[in-house]
């Protein structure tokens, strides 16, 4: 029973607790056989100046009793003196003790705890629990006496009672969205308490990096998305997809409508060109790792810098479920970011999972299911037209004396009519949501489990997303100096979309959405209801497979596979301790493994356009990704008189590991076998391995100062040493930042109309290295050449180092104005930024004779600027109250300089060379112009023989055209009467001039309704699939508003058999009713009665209904993900749904 | 327990701070590391491999050379290729001359051509390093130097003077290099050769070698340097040294002129049976001096779905290869018997469907196609294809020696050493494709004579751009030519009138490409050709 002297009051009753818990489990054990030998059990004792101590130690030895005490209780020296003859164990102890100041308590049988008196006298409290404003009784407050795992709920009434407490005990009332209040016992029986709303967010604390503070304290900008606003009752798939729209300077975009699907999120605009413009995922202080280039093998393509190929949806995001995020903070200026150095030019998003807390222990349910359907349907033509279509083309070509591609369809094709968006997508297709957690704890352990399951079935059969996750978060409180935790998940993740997902771009560059989208005169079925693998015109011209269903049935032989399956097991163990006072150190090593395998699979007999296969294809990669980050910190926090001081040091290193694999075989025999048995395929493509990693070493301190919470003022500084950068491994990243709270000023304070009003502003730098390594070092690479057929190794130098190379940095000034005003009514905060990002990574073009053609180098820059805003009205409050959410986002990107190498006339180089092919992708990198604005051939209508016969060059727009591009310039600055690529224009930007989300929050009693608008304007889209050919599908506007001698004010083509006739730009504004969500909690009194915690049922709308122009299936899509040059191109991307789910919430 | 706390977070701290320089080494795995290269006679050899490798270099775009670059910067501008069905507006524009110095095929044969020369300088500057046996590093280094030649007379032939690095470049300012006139390109060209010419051990590559150089390849391509450097200057001495070199490949390798057998025209240019020339069985046979090599599964070639022999059923495709072949050249054939012109076979609009729907049916296709490099194993359409690529055949040689001989002796019946004159070695080429011989011709129109059999024997070989160049008469001819030829297709524009080929009318400047534009923007030195 020896303890360590240095051990504190808290921590010594913790050890009483987990001793005693222990011994309770061993006594109830051993009850059968001993409790009749030990009740009852009579004491003789004599003693003469013995200290109690003693008096103790001879009852332990003459009886089967064991106490209990702590050593250190100097009441256990005093002398006694006792005489007692058979006397019971209560009597002996009265007399022992009644000098000293202690008490005790039999616990079990034989087991006496032995305490100060104040600990073991235990009484009763009960009391009422009301709302402060409207004095109603407040149900399911929790009450907790303050240090132990003793608490209990109000009921309907707001009544709560609760013993086990003395006088010394302090009740703690806590409810959501009202401050707490703490209450000492004293002498009361009856303590009523009055709890408060929430009036302001001010004394909210924020996740910041490396450490939290309060919102008021912050001199940069911080958004944060609360889970329970935004992720709550809306069961979505990903996290990402919650933030849509809801923070200020965070533009989501969701590619496409596949389930678990890629998204792109932009904090502030786009700072890189080479190096990525992904936001850093910080999650419970471990950086995620998120790079889908990395870790999502596509099937034959090479990643490159300037790259111009799709990026890969990315499936390891899904690992989080969005059921465990307590709260998502972006850090959006650089004096917040900086501290995150040279990844943190792109914003970083800390995520927060939940954790457990003393004596609130919960177990919370949640189901939710539901019915995703095609949201918007294309208007495409019926058969009659599009033979009409056909007919018009043909007997114009053959005026003309021209044949065509196309053959003629029979008049009778009109008589099938098939709707393929109606065949072709599933309706009600189901979505599943369980989530089950257990929350809580005591004084010595909190825990958070969690356990979701998932499974999304897509609009397109046979596609469909699922997740199964578990998630651990423990803390331990091994003394009242040190703690330790572990947070973890572990996840799968499993997408299946076929070809249908927006890394697939180009597959329909030359066909058409025939894939999804077959001809209406295609017969679905066959009259005995079989599918239709027979093509119907085998003289016609036109590509077979069109001509057979493309419906996703297992029966089609045409079935094509890409999934994709993330492992991932994430997770980081922690200690903290006080070392002093003020003083207290974190370290966390944190590990994160991921497996991701993908396979692909293209049957035998499909023809595919892009890569002329047809003889059957399957691809496996995998790629291993582990990654350790060890993390050290140091804190110090003090506040004398009106000075604050937090002062933050922190050391970390981290090593990643890449190891890939591809293997791919062709030729198959038959569909069978797929990629399951690679060795079906004969002919085998050579399989490639390939391993890198890369390590960085990283201080950083940061000192935030205060003065009477009125002057503000941060000052970070970090080093980043990256094992990318072999001569320059070391880069600085300082950011300063201040901030005035006038409202504390007198003269405001005064006032009492300003709750919060603040001034503040910063500077910081931050860089970005999100290059592959090896970019310094000389390298040979391994080549091999086929002497006779037989191919022989050799190497290659791999490219010409650039030792010198270093990070893009990124410097951003900003400031902004934070102003809470009638008692947290109206909540605004406005902010202006300016981002100037130099040294970019940036692939640049070397004289050819140095054997390469182009060399990664820091040259460049870019700027962003613009205007955040986000307001928060309590517009109503009371029994009904409505609130509302308004934020705007302005950003202006334009690349202000390239490599600046100057041609033999002196002429700089203005434009980064995208060579005509990647150019018909339409996009250019040029100073001055924002990056990825879209560039190509304008086209205009030709209303006559003469216009058409101007052009030279006929064969570029084909002959029978009715439009094609202007000749705007030759190479002498003169109309040559040629199109070349001399008269390609600037032709839109797909990124929006601005955007804003407005929420409503309305409530009444146990309702709760939000609905959520999310509202894109001035974003241009580049639709490079529904040409208006009659290869694929014909959208009806392009029939009803074609050129015709009668109709010739329009600028969409007559009936043509040309590829490409008009360049396809839409205006891709658009207005979303992005979700609206009912709920209904039920009243306490019913829960109270189930002997619930609550129950909640809620149903949710997701994509309700959007207003544009674009007449295609979404305005918001980008074919090729996350690519910093390709924004805003439709291709064929999955359709997106809308979602109708209905959900239940349980907690115990 | 306070104090051991302390001292763990110290330890922390501490070990934070030391072996940070080590740490960030990186680790490299799936690349050799320089310092320890060039070291043996296997790292020698390695590197000759990637030498070798430039030539049909896989996957990454900006290198393909002979596996599609290099066919379409010389077939489109010249009068056998057209792109009348092609959707690429690139490829639109070489057939059409109205490309600009930013044409991206230009751009990557160039960085191709670069990146081979770099490879074989680092060869050439490293091996005199390596402990061997002399004669065997010498002829490797013949091989490099042979590769190194090639890359330069290409450089030339397309763009005129070109900078001219012999020696490693080790930073991009090093490469800032001004253009050297082309003769001085032209004696490193011949110096290279020369040296390769000597050291070369091997006369031809033996069966499991196919694909390496051996010293007749360096002399025949040393005959086609010499008789390029002649040019249309009919007084130059490089006539003769074209003909010396080309008679030294005739006697000292071809058995019909006493020589090694080394070496030998084909019986037929057929591509079927034994002896054909183009049958997928003799790929590899002793008339193919140097060729680009190449495997379905790496290195694999695109050139057989460009000109499209199989079909995918799709009418798109009907007749169309990327590298659609022009009636007008199908019809320079002879095709009446008895003087029916064997290679005219070569071509053919019929080809046969291989989807299950339309198994065996043969479509007739609107422009013809080639039947040169069929794989006839493999029935796919993709890009995984193993055929080789000519850059030097034997005919060459003959065809070389006749037209220089002929300049040289200033008519076509002087014969000259063993091999006979000039008549005797055209006339091989002509009965081989079943014509009938020349004879009774004056120098000028044997000269005409021999350009035509060229043209005849060598289309989609990459040989005729460059011999209208080479002569100057790619004005005369582009300008001229009925581009509309029958063929089954009569292509007309809205008047009825045969549309012209060409998007403008060509002048001299067009005898050498654009420098790409990435060049002259990324180097201050360089000067573009006059007239772009």
């Amino acid at each position: 029973m020896k303890k360590n002297q240095n051990f504190g009051w808290f921590q010594k009753k913790l050890f009483l607790r987990m001793k005693l818990t222990i011994l309770t489990l061993i006594f109830c054990a051993m009850q059968v056989s001993a409790s009749t030998i030990l009740r009852g059990q009579n004491l003789n004792l004599q003693i003469e100046n013995g200290s109690i101590r003693d008096v103790l130690k001879s009852i332990e030895k003459e009886s089967s009793y064991r106490f209990f005490f702590n050593d250190s209780f100097t009441d256990l020296d005093k002398l006694v003196h006792l005489d007692i003859k058979n006397g019971t164990l209560a009597d002996v102890m009265d007399e022992l003790l009644s000098s000293s100041d202690m008490s005790y308590k039999l616990m079990t049988d034989s087991l006496v705890v032995i305490a100060p008196k104040n600990e073991l006298q235990q009484k009763k409290v009960t009391g009422t629990v009301t709302d402060a404003k409207t004095g109603e009784p407040m149900p399911g407050v929790n009450v907790l006496v303050e240090g132990t795992i003793t608490g209990e709920t109000t009921d309907a009434d707001g009544k709560y009672s609760i013993t086990a407490v003395n006088e010394k005990s302090v009740l703690v009332f806590s409810f959501v969205g009202y401050e707490p209040y703490r209450q000492t016992v004293g002498t009361r029986a009856i303590i009523d308490v009055q709890l408060s709303p929430t009036t302001t967010s001010l004394d909210e604390v924020v996740v910041i990096g490396y450490g939290t503070a309060r919102k008021a304290d912050l001199t940069s900008a911080v958004s944060t998305v609360k889970a329970s606003d935004v992720l709550k009752n809306r069961s979505i798939g990903s996290f990402e997809v919650g933030m849509q729209g809801l923070a200020s300077g965070v533009h989501v975009i969701q590619n496409s409508g596949e389930p678990g699907g890629g998204v792109t999120v932009r904090v502030r605009g786009m700072s890189s060109i080479s190096a990525g413009n992904d936001p850093l995922y910080v999650i419970d202080g471990v950086p995620f790792f998120n790079n889908p280039k990395q870790l999502n093998l596509q099937g034959w393509q090479q990643t490159g810098w300037l790259s111009t190929e799709t990026n890969p949806p990315n499936t390891s995001m899904a690992a989080i479920n969005p059921n465990d995020i307590e709260s998502i903070e972006i850090l959006k200026d650089a004096s917040a970011t900086a501290i995150y150095g040279n990844r943190g030019a792109n914003g970083v998003i800390l995520i927060t999972t939940k954790k457990g807390k003393a004596g609130q222990n919960k177990i919370n349910f949640d189901m939710s299911f539901g019915w995703q359907n095609l949201a918007r349907k294309v208007d495409l033509l019926e058969s009659k037209d599009y033979v009409t279509y056909n007919h018009e083309m043909l007997d114009y070509l053959a005026s003309l004396g021209q044949t065509s591609l196309f053959q003629r369809f029979p008049d009778n094709a009109s008589d099938v009519n098939t709707d393929w968006q109606k065949e072709l997508t599933t309706r009600n297709a189901p979505i599943t949501d369980y989530n089950l957690s257990f929350s809580g704890g005591n004084q010595g352990i909190t825990y958070f489990i969690s356990g979701n399951l998932r499974k999304e079935n897509g609009i397109i059969p046979l596609t469909g997303f699922e997740r199964q996750s578990i998630r651990a978060n423990l803390e331990t409180r091994i003394s009242d100096k040190f703690n330790a935790g572990i947070d973890m998940t572990i996840s799968y993740a499993r997408q299946e979309n076929g070809f249908f997902n927006e890394g697939n771009l180009g597959f329909t560059l030359n066909g058409g959405d025939q894939r999804f989208i077959n001809q209406p005169v295609v017969r679905a079925y066959n009259s005995d209801g079989s599918l239709n693998t027979v093509n119907p015109y085998p003289d016609l011209g036109a590509v077979t497979d069109r001509f057979i269903s493309p419906i996703r049935s297992k029966a089609n032989p045409m079935l094509d596979e890409l999934n994709t399956t993330t492992y991932r097991s994430l997770g980081n163990i922690f200690i903290k301790y006080q070392i002093f006072k003020d003083l207290s150190f974190r370290s966390s090593m944190g590990i994160d493994f991921i497996n991701v395998q993908r396979e692909q699979w293209r049957p035998k007999n499909v023809y595919y356009p892009q890569d002329n296969y047809n003889i059957g294809f399957a691809f496996l990669s995998n790629v291993r990704f582990p990654s350790y980050i060890w993390e050290n910190q140091i804190n110090w926090i003090k506040t004398i008189n009106d000075h604050s001081l937090n002062v933050t040091a922190v050391y970390a290193m981290e090593w990643h590991n890449r190891f890939s694999l591809r293997a791919s075989t062709q030729n198959f025999l038959d569909n069978n076998l797929k990629y399951n048995d690679m060795t079906a395929g004969s002919q085998v493509n050579p399989t490639q391995s390939n391993q890198t990693s890369w390590q960085s070493v990283s201080y950083a301190g940061r000192i935030n100062y205060s003065f009477k919470s009125r002057y503000l003022v941060s000052a970070s500084l970090r080093a980043d040493g990256s094992s990318k950068f072999a001569n320059n491994p070391f880069g600085f990243f300082p950011a300063v930042s201040a901030a005035w709270r006038l409202s504390e000023e007198s003269f405001l304070k005064d006032l009492a109309f300003f709750d919060n009003l603040k001034l503040r502003a910063g500077w910081g730098a931050n860089g970005n290295d999100d290059i592959d390594p090896y970019q310094t070092l000389l390298t040979y690479g391994v080549v091999q050449y086929p002497f006779g057929g037989a191919l022989a190794v050799g190497v290659k130098p791999n490219l010409l180092p650039y030792p010198d190379l270093t990070w893009e940095k990124t410097n951003m000034t900003s400031g902004g104005v934070d102003m809470t005003v009638f008692r947290g009514r109206i909540d605004l905060t406005a902010e202006y930024y300016y981002k100037r990002t130099n040294d970019l990574l940036l692939v640049v073009n070397i004289p050819a004779a140095s054997g390469f053609a182009t060399m990664l180098q820091n040259v460049g820059s870019i700027e962003n600027k613009g205007v955040d805003i986000s307001l928060t009205t309590q517009n109503l409050t009371g029994k009904f109250s409505w609130s509302t959410k308004f934020n705007f986002s302005l950003n202006r990107n334009k690349v202000l300089k390239l490599s600046g190498a100057r041609d033999a006339k002196g002429n700089r180089q203005n434009y980064i060379y995208l060579s005509p092919e990647t150019g018909t992708y339409g996009t250019r990198i040029e100073e001055g112009h924002p990056l990825g604005e879209y560039y190509g051939h304008q086209f205009a209508i030709f209303h006559n023989q003469e216009e058409l016969l101007a052009i030279k060059n006929r064969g570029i727009v084909g002959l029978g055209a009715q439009a094609a591009g202007i000749d705007v310039t030759g190479p002498n600055g003169v109309k040559d009467s040629l199109i070349t690529d001399l008269d390609r224009v600037w032709l839109g930007n797909p990124a929006p001039k601005y955007t804003f989300g407005l929420e409503n929050t309305l409530a009444y009693k146990g309702f709760n309704l939000r609905f959520f608008f999310n509202v894109s304007q001035g974003n241009m889209l580049w639709v490079q699939n529904y040409q208006p050919i009659t290869k694929g599908p014909l959208i009806k506007k392009y029939f009803d508003d074609r050129w015709s001698p009668t109709n010739t004010d329009t600028d969409i083509p007559r009936a043509t058999d040309v590829f490409g006739s008009g360049n396809g730009i839409w205006d891709a504004s658009f207005i979303r009713l992005q979700y609206a969500t009912l709920s209904y909690d039920l009243p306490a009194n019913v829960t109270g009665k189930l002997k619930i915690g609550g129950l909640r049922l809620f149903v949710t709308g997701q994509n309700l209904f959007v207003i544009t122009e674009y007449p295609g299936y979404d305005p918001e899509v980008s074919a090729a993900g996350n690519n910093a040059i390709l924004q805003g191109i439709e291709r064929a991307g999955y359709p997106k749904s809308k979602t109708w789910m209905v959900g239940i919430n349980l907690q115990l | 327990m306070k104090t051991k706390t302390l001292y763990l977070v110290l330890l922390f701290i501490l070990f934070g701070s030391v072996g940070c320089e080590k740490f960030l080494k990186e680790d490299i795995y799936s690349s050799i590391t320089p310092g320890n290269f060039f070291k043996t006679e296997d790292d020698l050899k390695q590197a000759l491999v990637g030498c070798y490798e430039i030539l049909g270099a896989p996957g990454t775009t900006y290198r393909w050379y002979y596996t599609f670059n290099f066919i379409a910067l010389t077939e489109y501008p010249s009068d056998v290729v057209c792109a009348e069905r092609t959707g690429s507006a690139a490829r639109k524009s070489l057939d059409q001359y109205t490309f600009a110095s930013d044409d991206f095929h230009m751009q990557q044969i160039w960085s191709a051509c670069y990146t081979g020369i770099a490879r074989a300088n680092a060869l050439i500057k490293y091996a005199p390093n390596v402990q061997m046996n002399e004669a065997t590093r010498n002829s490797l280094i013949g091989e490099a130097k042979f590769l190194r030649a090639l890359h330069y007379f290409n450089l030339v032939r397309f763009f005129g003077d070109i900078p001219l690095v012999t020696d490693i470049v080790a930073n991009a300012n090093e490469a800032l290099l001004p253009r050297t006139p082309k003769a001085e390109v032209f004696d490193q060209i011949i110096e290279d050769l020369k040296f390769a010419e000597e050291n070369i051990i091997r006369n031809v590559a033996a069966s499991n070698e196919y694909g390496k150089v051996g010293k007749v390849a360096a002399k025949l391509m040393l005959a086609d340097v010499y008789q390029n450097r002649a040019g249309n200057d009919y007084a130059s001495t490089y006539w003769e040294k074209a003909a010396t070199k080309a008679s030294e490949v005739m006697s000292m390798y071809d058995a019909f002129y006493g020589g090694t057998g080394d070496v030998k025209l084909m019986d037929s240019v057929s591509c079927w049976g034994a002896g054909g020339l183009w049958e997928w069985a003799n790929r590899n046979c002793k008339e193919f001096i140097f060729q680009r090599q190449a495997t379905a599964t790496y290195n694999s070639t695109i050139i057989q779905p460009f000109f499209f022999l199989h079909s995918q059923d799709q009418p798109e495709f009907w007749g169309v290869g990327t590298f659609t072949i022009e009636p007008a050249f199908y019809l320079q054939f002879d095709s009446v018997k008895p003087n029916y012109d064997k290679r005219r076979d070569l071509l053919t609009n019929k080809y046969k469907a291989i989807l299950p729907q339309n198994a065996g049916k043969i479509f007739l296709a609107k422009f013809p196609g080639p039947l040169k490099y069929w794989e006839k194993t493999n029935t796919a359409s993709s890009e995984n294809f193993s055929n080789p690529y000519p850059i030097y055949r034997y005919a060459e040689a003959l065809l070389i020696y006749a037209e220089s001989l002929n300049e040289w002796k200033t008519n076509p019946s002087t014969a000259y050493g063993t091999t006979g004159t000039a008549y005797d070695a055209a006339n091989r080429i002509r009965a081989r494709a079943g014509l009938p011989p020349l004879s009774g011709l004056t120098r000028e129109n044997f000269r005409k004579a021999v350009w035509k059999e060229r043209h005849l024997e060598f289309f989609i070989e990459g040989k005729r751009l460059f011999d209208l160049r080479r002569t100057k008469t790619l004005v005369e001819v582009m300008n001229n030519s009925d581009r509309n030829g029958g063929f089954n297709y009569k292509k007309r524009d809205y008047s009825g009138n045969p549309i012209s080929k060409l998007g403008r009318v060509l002048d001299d400047h067009f005898l050498v490409f654009p420098i790409p534009s990435s060049e002259v923007a990324s180097n201050p030195n360089m000067t573009q050709n006059s007239g772009y």
